[in-house]
């Protein structure tokens, strides 16, 4: 992971491993992450709900099988995640080679959450651009911008080389520009 | 500088961007690049999850850590009771005892009631729970549908008189490797009783990459018709009349729970592989024969 990370992890798993309570912080560090990992992935705010809680369930039910030495913690919940979205797309694949199934859609046990509430105008644009990418563009850019992965860690959990994920990236951020041109005028100067 | 000169420099100035440094860009399509990288990184849709703090409130309880305290052996006992039991007490499900009738792709056909069969013998409170949620979907060309499907989707030339374009899907799985496309045409008439009802035929189209098995189907159709046909030069499979749909509850309408009367409806299916891709249409107004005869179009 690119950014500073979840301070005391190895040692925050091992606790979680012995009592799962100790999840909390565990939670609360990598939520947004994974939320925003599917949000970049899935066109439905609702789905991404539900997949993202999903996501959390797994990770508990099987953190005894980490292993902190074979890869970081958040690689191996970002494997998980990314299982969880593809095997959302091949449900709804097999749903809509039946009509009746395709009716009955993806049902939550929440009411419809309607983000457009929640969020500025501009992450809905952002969100809009971004659903235009192709699935692989929108793994690669979620996997980066979402779940904070270096090109080397993009490269090892989806099998593409180093060198084809940063032309992945690059060619998806030059068609998300030429799609939001004009729309972060106050990106005229990178600052950071 | 060719395009993956310009990616490795792009992909340099980013990476020391995301690690704070201060970086001044050299063109002003990097600085656009660069300030929408940044927005990609900066936000966050999480503040619209309803479920965040409801499951961070449950992490400690016993039903989201019982698998986790669950063993493996334990779990496999329990599901097979549970199977077990619920075989016994539910007669829907001893009608599952089935025969193959035929096979296709990754495609499996059973005699097996249909869905709608199933839900139509079943208890009142689940007939009435037909909900029919709106479907995500797009009405991309075809042009659109090849890029985000990363494979030819094929069309029709010409389409059949009433029908229109609903929409075009078209997606490429890559964690699992599968291209794929469904495209829907449909109109609404009006059904003896005066009710308005959706004449629809659907066309899927699925295609794997090297080493990928093919997604498993199995297509129940009770006591429908199944026999072997010809399509585009290959062997296909076609199923006359299967009990697939409800009248009542067009796939495009987001209907509320249990509204209206439940009218179980019949689809005919072709089914045909052409080398590595797999090909299905469907419809609840077509014949088979004017099914292949569209097929045969297909370009």
């Amino acid at each position: 992971m690119t950014s500073a990370g979840l301070v005391n992890e190895i040692n925050l798993i091992q606790d979680v491993k012995a009592e799962p309570d100790a999840f909390a912080p565990v939670y609360e560090y990598y939520f947004p992450k994974v939320y925003n990992y599917v949000r970049y992935r899935v066109e439905d705010a609702q789905v991404t709900d539900d997949l993202t809680s999903q996501i959390f369930e797994q990770a508990l039910g099987k953190i005894y099988s980490y292993k902190a030495d074979v890869s970081p913690f958040g690689a191996w919940l970002f494997a998980i995640a990314r299982n969880k979205v593809s095997d959302y797309f091949r449900k709804k694949k097999r749903r809509r080679w039946f009509s009746w199934d395709a009716m009955e859609g993806y049902t939550s046990d929440y009411p419809a959450l309607d983000e457009s509430t929640q969020l500025k105008d501009d992450q809905m644009q952002l969100l809009r651009a971004v659903s235009q990418l192709t699935g692989r563009e929108r793994d690669v850019i979620a996997l980066k911008f979402a779940a904070d992965m270096t090109n080397v860690q993009i490269s090892q959990l989806t099998g593409l080389s180093e060198s084809n994920v940063g032309v992945i990236l690059y060619r998806a951020i030059r068609k998300l520009r030429g799609m939001l041109h004009g729309l972060f005028h106050d990106d005229e100067e990178v600052q950071s | 500088m060719n395009d993956q000169e310009i990616s490795r420099d792009f992909n340099q100035q980013l990476d020391r961007i995301l690690a704070g440094e201060n970086v001044q860009c050299d063109s002003e399509e990097m600085t656009q690049m660069i300030g929408i990288a940044r927005r990609l990184t900066q936000a966050d849709f999480s503040v619209a999850s309803r479920k965040r703090l409801t499951q961070k409130a449950r992490l400690g309880q016993p039903n989201i850590n019982s698998g986790y305290r669950m063993s493996r052996w334990l779990k496999i006992v329990a599901g097979i009771v549970f199977i077990s039991l619920m075989v016994v007490s539910v007669p829907p499900l001893r009608n599952l005892a089935q025969d193959i009738l035929a096979r296709i792709g990754g495609v499996t056909i059973t005699n097996a009631p249909t869905g709608v069969e199933l839900r139509l013998t079943s208890t009142p409170d689940a007939q009435a729970r037909v909900d029919a949620t709106q479907v995500n979907v797009s009405r991309y060309s075809v042009e659109q549908a090849n890029e985000q499907s990363q494979f030819q989707v094929l069309s029709l030339p010409s389409i059949p008189a009433d029908y229109q374009l609903s929409w075009r899907n078209a997606d490429y799985d890559v964690t699992a490797g599968i291209h794929s496309s469904d495209t829907n045409y449909s109109y609404m008439t009006t059904c003896e009783g005066g009710t308005s009802c959706l004449k629809f035929f659907w066309i899927f189209q699925t295609q794997y990459d090297a080493g990928v098995a093919p997604l498993e189907f199995q297509i129940n159709v009770g006591e429908a018709d199944v026999f072997d046909i010809a399509v585009r030069g290959a062997d296909g499979i076609a199923i006359g009349g299967a009990l697939h749909g409800f009248r009542q509850a067009p796939i495009t309408d987001a209907r509320p729970a249990g509204v209206g009367e439940i009218v179980p409806e019949a689809y005919n299916r072709i089914l045909w592989v052409e080398g590595d891709t797999q090909f299905m249409m469907m419809s609840n107004s077509l014949s088979v024969d004017e099914l292949i005869a569209l097929a045969e179009s297909l370009q």
